[in-house]
């Protein structure tokens, strides 16, 4: 009986170790992940002209990791979604410029405000139309722009707004100053970081809307939350919190309120309940965009790839270089770039190409598919044997007559089933066009989705769709195929 | 079927020559044929015997000498007004080796075809036409049928519809026999046989002496670009007179 004593004397070590093990981990405790988006912009968290992160939440994290003497590691996370982030764990807290609404609030947890945002309402210096928000109402026809998510868009919407959304404020402003839209109603730090400075453009009357900006943490966090509630009003008290902010330009009045530990408690923009009937007639507007997006862009796309197939097949040289080069540019470059390029980059150029997004994404996508069709055609027509054009001369017909009534027919043949096959592919496609704000049924989805969080429900929604519209496509043609493969003629 | 194209309604070759990059395929070839007659060319592949037939119809160029055709002339370097080439081509109906009917037209859209697009035929007479021509090829019954469903044998009697369509004074038949099993070449020899009789004047390029023998009014024996022998089928095939004319006559009747 003596061998058991070291037995358990190894058993109560190793309980030992286990139970100091947590105790020894309190001291290097693993960093609080913050997500936020960078692209969103200043004066929030944004690449500085140095090459890293500044902005004015930034140093409200390194200051609450003073306070809590614990390390915040920034993690880039698209602001549209921070808050599904949150419950699926990727990050511990969200912290941009993120607003308190009831809405949220059922799907995690605030902190105490560490600002109180209000909108301004921004048009050009030349703006006769309207001086306030209020008074915009009243102009018909107006054309209002914001950002995506945002208690700006919910205010629109609420106000019976279906405004232009883009996923930074930059973008909004600029497209403002271009004329495409004529007023952006965005939180006052993003219109003081990027209109005031802008020339062309001005604030028009005085900030309304308070709200307030908290960080955001998943439902389980309770402890961190009031850590992080202790530190921000310590923030407050000490004075931290306003030096960040006049820092900024950003310290108003309104910031007293920041005092009160609850918040303003009410709030100015009221929640949206989601339901079928509310969001299925936004999906089918967005589907009606997306249809006529595809078929413009398609009528374009065959439009020019039949010239660039003959071109590519029997023109001169020269030409034929030309063609070349159209073909390999819009082929080897990707859709998204040649859609910023367009709209964003040809007004930097000339002024008069300031498309509206629906051209633009049409020119895109359509010129982006020209090239793949040309290919298709030429493969098509160089698949009908030289002997069919002999024998067409022969019997006395001239090259235009026989390339249309003899090659064309069976190239088209050919090129039927890739042709509807592309038409399957640019229709999914279009989905791109949301890089340059043009809501079709893609962007529709991530808007309503992200509104309500109603990821799957929406998503399935908005797959049927897809799948009702594409399922008669591939029907179509395969019909066709059979039709033109076997049909006759007389 | 008979068409009036003027005295003039020959088949004229005169000193032609053609050269196909730096290769000359034709050196100097003068031939003549009229209306009703058969002339069948034959030789060694490579001869220049195709060349010859598709120089008449202007798929090939030629460099020098005159061709000219039911009185147009066609001219060198592939200079002939597109008008003048449409009327040539349609005088002179071309047939293929292997067929080229239009696959995605019915036989009798094929044959069709080029009264509707070259004549300006209306669809009725167009139609009229294209059924007498398929039960003059033995082929009525098959009129909606796809001309990959037809045996070669048909399918070559189509092309021959199809050429017919236009009314011309001649045929160009470039071995228009030979990818055709043996039984099959029966029924398309013996219907150029009766076309002779409408009048047509044919140019055969083909390896069936038998048939060379039996119909040509003229047989012909292209070797290196140059006509060797020239003459009724008894004098070139039965007393040649060249050397090269024997060498070719006793390998091709071994």
């Amino acid at each position: 009986m003596k061998k058991p004593l070291p037995q358990l004397l190894a058993l109560g070590l190793f309980f030992l170790g286990i139970a100091a093990a947590p105790a020894q981990g309190q001291g290097t405790q693993d960093p609080i992940i913050w997500g936020a988006d960078k692209e969103g912009g200043g004066p929030y968290l944004f690449i500085g002209p140095e090459g890293g992160l500044i902005g004015y939440e930034l140093e409200i994290i390194q200051a609450l990791e003073k306070q809590l003497n614990r390390k915040i590691e920034f993690r880039q996370y698209d602001f549209a979604s921070l808050i599904p982030g949150l419950s699926k764990g990727d990050i511990a807290i969200a912290m941009n410029g993120l607003e308190i609404t009831p809405e949220r609030r059922s799907q995690v947890l605030f902190t105490r405000p560490y600002y109180i945002y209000r909108q301004q309402l921004v048009a050009r210096k030349d703006e006769k139309r309207f001086d306030s928000y209020k008074a915009s109402l009243k102009v018909p026809g107006l054309k209002y722009g914001t950002m995506e998510s945002t208690a700006a868009e919910r205010l629109l919407r609420q106000d019976g707004i279906d405004p232009a959304t883009y996923p930074a404020p930059t973008e909004a402003y600029r497209e403002l100053a271009l004329g495409r839209i004529d007023a952006v109603v965005l939180d006052l730090p993003m219109a003081t970081f990027y209109a005031k400075k802008d020339p062309k453009l001005t604030f028009l009357s005085e900030p309304f809307a308070p709200g307030e900006y908290a960080i955001a943490l998943a439902k389980n966090h309770e402890t961190l939350r009031g850590d992080l509630n202790l530190a921000i009003g310590n923030l407050i008290a000490s004075g931290q919190l306003k030096a960040i902010l006049e820092k900024w330009d950003l310290w108003d009045d309104a910031q007293a309120g920041l005092a009160n530990e609850d918040g303003m408690g009410g709030l100015t923009v009221q929640d949206q309940s989601w339901n079928l009937s509310s969001y299925l007639p936004m999906l089918l507007k967005g589907t009606a965009v997306t249809i006529a997006l595809t078929l413009c862009s398609f009528a374009l796309a065959v439009g020019l790839g039949l010239p660039l197939a003959l071109i590519r097949v029997y023109g001169p040289a020269p030409l034929k270089f030309l063609a070349i080069c159209h073909i390999e540019f819009f082929r080897g470059i990707p859709v998204y770039i040649l859609l910023l390029l367009v709209y964003f980059g040809l007004p930097e150029l000339w002024s008069v190409l300031n498309l509206p997004p629906f051209v633009a994404a049409v020119i895109g996508l359509g010129l982006n598919y020209s090239a793949y069709e040309a290919e298709i055609y030429r493969s098509a027509l160089q698949s009908v044997p030289a002997g069919q054009w002999e024998a067409a001369l022969s019997l006395g017909m001239d090259r235009v007559k026989a390339f249309r009534r003899i090659i064309l027919p069976q190239a088209f043949k050919v090129a039927l089933p890739p042709m509807t096959g592309d038409l399957v592919a640019l229709f999914k496609d279009t989905s791109i066009a949301s890089a340059i704000s043009l809501v079709e049924l893609n962007k529709q989805y991530q808007i309503l989705a992200k509104s309500s969080n109603k990821f799957m429900e929406i998503g399935l929604m908005t797959a049927l769709i897809y799948l009702v519209l594409s399922v008669p496509l591939g029907w179509l043609s395969r019909r066709l195929e059979e039709t033109w493969g076997h049909g006759d003629e007389n | 079927m008979k068409t009036d194209y003027g005295a003039d309604g020959e088949i004229h070759i005169e000193g032609l020559w053609c050269q196909r990059g730096s290769r000359s395929v034709l050196e100097g070839v003068d031939l003549r044929a009229s209306r009703g007659e058969t002339v069948a060319l034959i030789g060694p592949s490579g001869g220049g015997k195709s060349s010859l037939l598709r120089c008449l119809n202007g798929l090939n160029s030629f460099q020098r000498g005159a061709i000219r055709i039911g009185g147009d002339p066609l001219l060198p370097h592939g200079k002939t007004p597109n008008g003048v080439l449409k009327r040539v081509r349609t005088r002179l109906g071309m047939i293929f080796q292997d067929y080229r009917l239009f696959p995605h037209l019915n036989v009798l859209a094929n044959v069709m075809e080029g009264p509707l697009s070259v004549l300006g035929s209306t669809v009725h007479e167009a139609r009229v036409l294209a059924e007498k021509l398929l039960d003059r090829v033995g082929l009525g019954q098959f009129a909606k049928a796809r001309p990959e469903s037809l045996s070669g044998g048909q399918q070559q009697r189509v092309a021959i519809a199809r050429a017919l369509a236009m009314k011309p004074i001649g045929l160009l038949c470039d071995e228009i026999t030979a990818a055709l099993d043996p039984q099959l070449k029966g029924e398309v020899l013996s219907l150029l046989e009766d076309l002779r009789c409408d009048g047509l004047a044919l140019l055969m390029v083909t390896h069936e002496i038998g048939f060379a023998r039996r119909a040509a009014d003229k047989v012909v024996i292209l070797d290196g670009g140059k006509i060797i022998e020239e003459g009724t089928a008894e004098e070139v095939l039965d007393r040649p007179r060249s050397e090269r004319s024997r060498d070719f006559l006793k390998k091709v009747m071994a």
